[in-house]
């Protein structure tokens, strides 16, 4: 698994993904950390498939024990299936995640994690020197869902939204917005149910000053293609599942 | 038609904004309860992969400054004749030194992931086994499957005790080499006395390659410690 540096002033952005060894038949996905001195949170640490990888590229840059705090955006498997492996790796650490998953994600087995619920309007978590606030994104695509926004590194950690699905290997960064949006038209179209919770997000995210847009599938946007997923994501008619039963 | 769902099977109420919008109260969560805790063992070796990989480059580091001096030397002409088999073998064993962290990162990598599969298959074979607690008679399908976990179960701990075995040889391969290279280190301070102005460059070069001997000796040092505690 590839690991990479988005943001180093202070406290650190890692992102973890393109795992080459991963099984055949899984969703690729991209991990998160952010490292603040002696205290360290994974953001969607990823599923039972992907654990050992991603424990391996973790401990490249901190001790179990600095790792003291874990983030589920929602509850499928792709995004918190480890939970397990992690309960036995590191048992003094938190799972902040919605409070409407609670009862759900604990299937994943959850005996000395502690589990933080998060409220339907968010929160706001600071570990030594940053603070990371959860950003409300319900429907995009559970039901409860967050993100999470460091208003210092100007990183927003958007879950499924932004999500692209392409050939395994690509790259990490959007170089070209247009050429990418035929990788995300169909993800976002299918998998995101309501227009209605687009445009609240969007109005949300807007009043955000972003440099970095980095969803859990795919490439990470940067500066300008920010607002250019933002502008595309608003004109997209969503829910086309519901088309499909008639 | 839907039957009524009994309310202790919704999630709990949802909490209030006062206990949840701020963790800063909370504060970091307590750990002495897991400090006396030793870390499982496949978090331990992925802990010897992880403090092997950050050596890769001070083992690359030898190589580099083997070739600096190599170069260095061969530019001096004659005065510097005694340095320069030295830099050869110096970069021969920086080469042999990234080649035998490559493996020993790889074989903890093993470790840890034959580990990992060991854990779930216990997992699964304690749950299939209290299933078939509470059955009085066993399905005869039930039985191969409890037979097919078993046999994978060894499988897996035969890959581990193999890369474990491997990984023993190795890290003794790398403290050998680390003790040439302080011996060739030695003799190499002897040879930059002899060369003149380019002695005290040569014997910068001679300070990296030990101070990269040390670092790899403490890190392997360190995942000993850590294996065997485990």
């Amino acid at each position: 698994m590839k690991d990479h540096i988005l943001f180093d002033q202070g406290h650190r952005w890692i992102v973890f993904a393109r795992d080459v060894d991963k099984p055949e038949g899984i969703i690729d996905t991209n991990q998160y950390m952010v490292l603040d001195g002696n205290r360290a949170i994974l953001l969607d640490p990823g599923g039972i498939e992907t654990f050992s990888a991603m424990l391996a590229a973790t401990l490249r840059h901190a001790r179990p024990e600095q790792i003291t705090d874990l983030f589920a955006s929602h509850q499928d498997p792709d995004i918190i299936s480890s939970l397990g492996l992690w309960d036995r790796t590191v048992p003094h650490a938190r799972l902040h995640a919605p409070w409407l998953w609670e009862s759900f994600i604990r299937h994943f087995g959850c005996e000395r994690i502690r589990y933080e619920p998060i409220a339907d309007e968010g929160g706001s978590l600071r570990l030594e020197t940053v603070e990371l606030q959860f950003i409300p994104a319900h429907y995009l695509h559970a039901s409860g869902n967050f993100h999470v926004y460091d208003a210092q590194a100007r990183i927003l950690m958007s879950g499924d939204v932004g999500a692209a699905l392409e050939a395994p290997g690509g790259p990490l960064f959007v170089d070209d917005f247009d050429a990418h949006v035929k990788h995300m038209r169909y993800f976002h179209q299918r998998w995101m149910p309501s227009n209605a919770a687009k445009l609240d997000w969007i109005r949300r995210v807007r009043k955000l000053d972003i440099d970095m847009m980095a969803p859990q599938h795919g490439r990470i946007f940067r500066g300008a293609d920010v607002q250019r997923f933002l502008d595309w994501f608003e004109a997209l008619d969503v829910g086309v599942g519901i088309a499909a039963g008639e | 038609m839907c039957e009524h769902v009994p309310a202790r099977k919704f999630p709990r109420a949802r909490p209030t904004a006062d206990r949840t919008t701020n963790l800063e109260r909370a504060g970091p969560p307590p750990m002495q309860h897991t400090q006396r805790e030793q870390p499982s063992f496949f978090v331990v070796a992925a802990m010897v992969a992880a403090r092997l990989d950050a050596v890769m480059k001070t083992a690359r580091q030898i190589s580099l400054s083997a070739a600096n001096a190599k170069a260095m030397s061969e530019r001096a002409g004659e005065s510097a004749r005694g340095f320069r088999p030295i830099t050869v073998f110096i970069d021969e064993m920086g080469r042999e030194t990234t080649r035998l962290v490559t493996a020993i990162n790889a074989s903890a990598l093993e470790i840890s992931q034959a580990a990992v599969m060991e854990l779930r298959l216990a997992d699964a074979a304690e749950r299939m086994e209290r299933a078939q607690s509470r059955l009085d008679v066993q399905p005869a399908n039930l039985v191969a499957r409890r037979a097919e976990i078993d046999d994978a179960t060894v499988k897996h701990q035969q890959r581990r005790q193999l890369a474990q075995q491997r990984l023993t040889r190795l890290l003794d391969d790398i403290v050998q080499q680390m003790r040439a290279t302080s011996i060739v280190s030695t003799r190499a301070r002897v040879e930059a006395t002899r060369v003149g102005a380019l002695g005290t460059y040569l014997n910068s070069v001679v300070e990296l390659v030990d101070r990269a001997a040390a670092d790899i000796r403490a890190a392997v040092s360190e995942c000993e410690t850590w294996l065997r505690a485990s």
